[in-house]
């Protein structure tokens, strides 16, 4: 779909001087030209490329300032009623991320519009120009885009209905650039959002998943891949993922990683992003573990210990007592460890 | 679209995605506060058919329809309770709900003046997760929120007595059925001030709450988390 309608705004790194809002803006009318093709390309893959869900914050009476500007800028597009956003995105902006161009583009989808905003770092210059004998070199007064494949962006639909525009789609194409996270800057700071997908919905959906296989699985591969998996997710430092990357991170077989992908209902919530919460998924696959002083320790999931242990206390014995635990089952595994 | 027009569409959506969508979202909520004890229930609804209509059909003062946009901005087509024994569970709940759901408001119902007992609760608009949507689910007409109320027992029971009393009659209540109305909500807002500082001192909240499993009660004649079906939320 043609996007009918372009506002740029340059924007400066503000975040230590709020009260400076000033903020440069334009209409851009759409041509062919390649600005117009770029921003074109970018409104028209919002669907596919910005892939992470995110839901406005709420000050608890369903009020949200940058949803608001959306909501004004859609009603009656203009340089005006785009600027408070671009302004917000100033005052969010440090120093390390540095000036940037805010492109808003709107367009149709389908009977509804489609709003996408980019920000693309970018830069003023020197430039050096090379005759057969000497070299100019002078300062460039004007703005270039560091990338056109560097961008952060966020896409919302609006249908027109009451209540609409709570949640939207992001994407960073710059995750690599050493700017900050994506999740605090351009989620948290610029746009008052969050991942739609609270982090303890997001990890509990995926321990859920991993302790499904453990339950179903009678592949001992696939099991041990899940097990040092579960072991070693206590070194994710709240970091956000999807189902799918956590897979990847640990290297899952192929097999390892469809039985999971294939507990996962709905199939799409694979690619959902949250931040992974190392309490959450412990509290749903845990290991219960208990020692005896004779030196044996019995270890089984938590949910499932009483299940695979049978106890009974010796007769007279109040405190401390001596228990005998017994359990049936088919040996599967079994490893030397230099630890508990 | 007009009121019978409205009426279908309601009905379709109640019948093909209110109604099983409310019934998913009580295994979420139940599955949520599993592990928070004295859980009396947790029970859900999608607002009847007559009832939506009515709530469509309100009409301001200046007599234009309170909701140009019924079913978008109705957010309780889909409605939950939790309903818990004392006063510090439903913190405990509101602490796992702002865990696992998206809020997009939060209402601590109470009485305008300190010296008025009325309707108390905890009211939530929360945003549905998205695991209760198939891949294939028409978005366009599944709702976008769903409203929880947190409750004590006493609370819960003078607000359905209160609901059934008030709205009956043809006649508005007369200032003694009023004032015996707002006795019982005192008596309700009392037993649970006592039943909240009787946990204290006996240590209940703070034993039940440090082992969770220990702590999960079983209603006579029920499991820990029951559910009902009801209509008035």
């Amino acid at each position: 779909m043609p996007i009918s309608t372009i506002f740029s705004f340059l924007t400066y790194p503000k975040k230590s001087r709020p009260d400076e809002t000033v903020v440069s803006g334009t209409t851009i009318t759409p041509d062919d030209g390649k600005l117009s093709r770029m921003l074109g390309d970018i409104f028209d893959a919002a669907e596919s490329e910005c892939n992470i869900p995110v839901m406005f914050t709420s000050d608890d009476a369903q009020a949200n300032p940058v949803r608001t500007e959306l909501l004004a800028l859609l009603k009656n597009p203009s340089v005006e009623t785009a600027a408070p956003l671009a302004s917000r995105l100033q005052q969010a902006t440090t120093g390390k991320s540095g000036m940037g161009l805010l492109f808003t583009c709107i367009g149709p989808e389908g009977p509804h519009t489609r709003v996408v905003l980019s920000r693309f770092p970018a830069d003023e210059g020197v430039v050096a120009e090379r005759a057969s004998n000497k070299l100019t070199v002078a300062f460039v007064e004007q703005v270039f885009l560091k990338s056109s494949h560097a961008y952060k962006a966020v896409t919302y639909v609006s249908d027109g209905t009451a209540g609409e525009l709570w949640k939207g789609h992001a994407v960073d194409k710059q995750i690599n650039h050493g700017s900050k996270s994506m999740a605090d800057y351009w989620i948290a700071d610029f746009l008052k959002s969050d991942f739609a997908t609270t982090a303890a919905t997001g990890t509990k959906r995926l321990a859920q998943a991993l302790k499904s296989v453990m339950d179903s699985s009678a592949d001992v591969d696939v099991k041990k891949e899940i097990t040092a998996a579960v072991h070693l997710a206590a070194n994710i430092p709240g970091k956000a993922l999807t189902i799918l990357e956590f897979c990847d991170s640990f290297n899952f077989s192929p097999k390892t990683r469809d039985a999971v992908v294939t507990k996962v209902n709905p199939s799409r919530l694979v690619n959902d992003k949250f931040k992974f919460d190392h309490n959450e998924f412990s509290k749903h696959i845990a290991y219960k573990q208990i020692e005896l002083d004779n030196g044996a320790v019995l270890s089984a999931p938590a949910d499932k210990f009483d299940d695979c242990f049978k106890s009974s206390m010796h007769r007279g014995a109040q405190m401390h007592a001596a228990q005998t635990f017994s359990t049936t089952g088919v040996v599967v595994h079994e490893r030397l460890k230099m630890t508990k | 679209m007009n009121d019978d027009a409205l009426l279908a569409e309601y009905k379709l959506r109640y019948h093909t995605i209110l109604q099983p969508l409310a019934r998913k979202l009580t295994e979420h909520l139940q599955g949520s506060v599993a592990g928070v004890p004295r859980i009396d229930r947790v029970a859900t609804r999608a607002k009847s058919p007559d009832r939506f209509m009515a709530k469509a059909q309100k009409v301001l003062a200046s007599g234009a329809r309170k909701y140009a946009e019924p079913l978008s901005q109705i957010q309780d087509l889909v409605g939950a309770r939790i309903i818990v024994l004392y006063l510090d569970d439903v913190e405990a709940v509101s602490t796992v709900i702002d865990t696992y759901y998206r809020r997009v408001e939060l209402r601590e119902l109470v009485p305008e003046s300190p010296n008025e007992f009325g309707y108390v609760g905890k009211h939530y608009i929360l945003s549905f997760p998205e695991d209760l949507f198939e891949d294939d689910a028409d978005r366009t007409r599944t709702p976008e929120f769903f409203e929880l109320q947190v409750k004590t027992l006493f609370q819960h029971a003078w607000s359905e007595a209160e609901h059934d009393l008030r709205y009956k009659p043809e006649e508005p209540l007369t200032p003694l059925q009023s004032r015996q109305m707002a006795f019982t909500a005192a008596q309700a807002w009392g037993a649970d001030q006592i039943f909240q500082a009787l946990s204290r001192e006996l240590g209940v909240a703070t034993s039940l709450h440090s082992n969770p499993d220990k702590g999960r009660r079983s209603m006579p004649g029920g499991p820990a988390i029951r559910t009902r079906p009801r209509q008035p939320l």
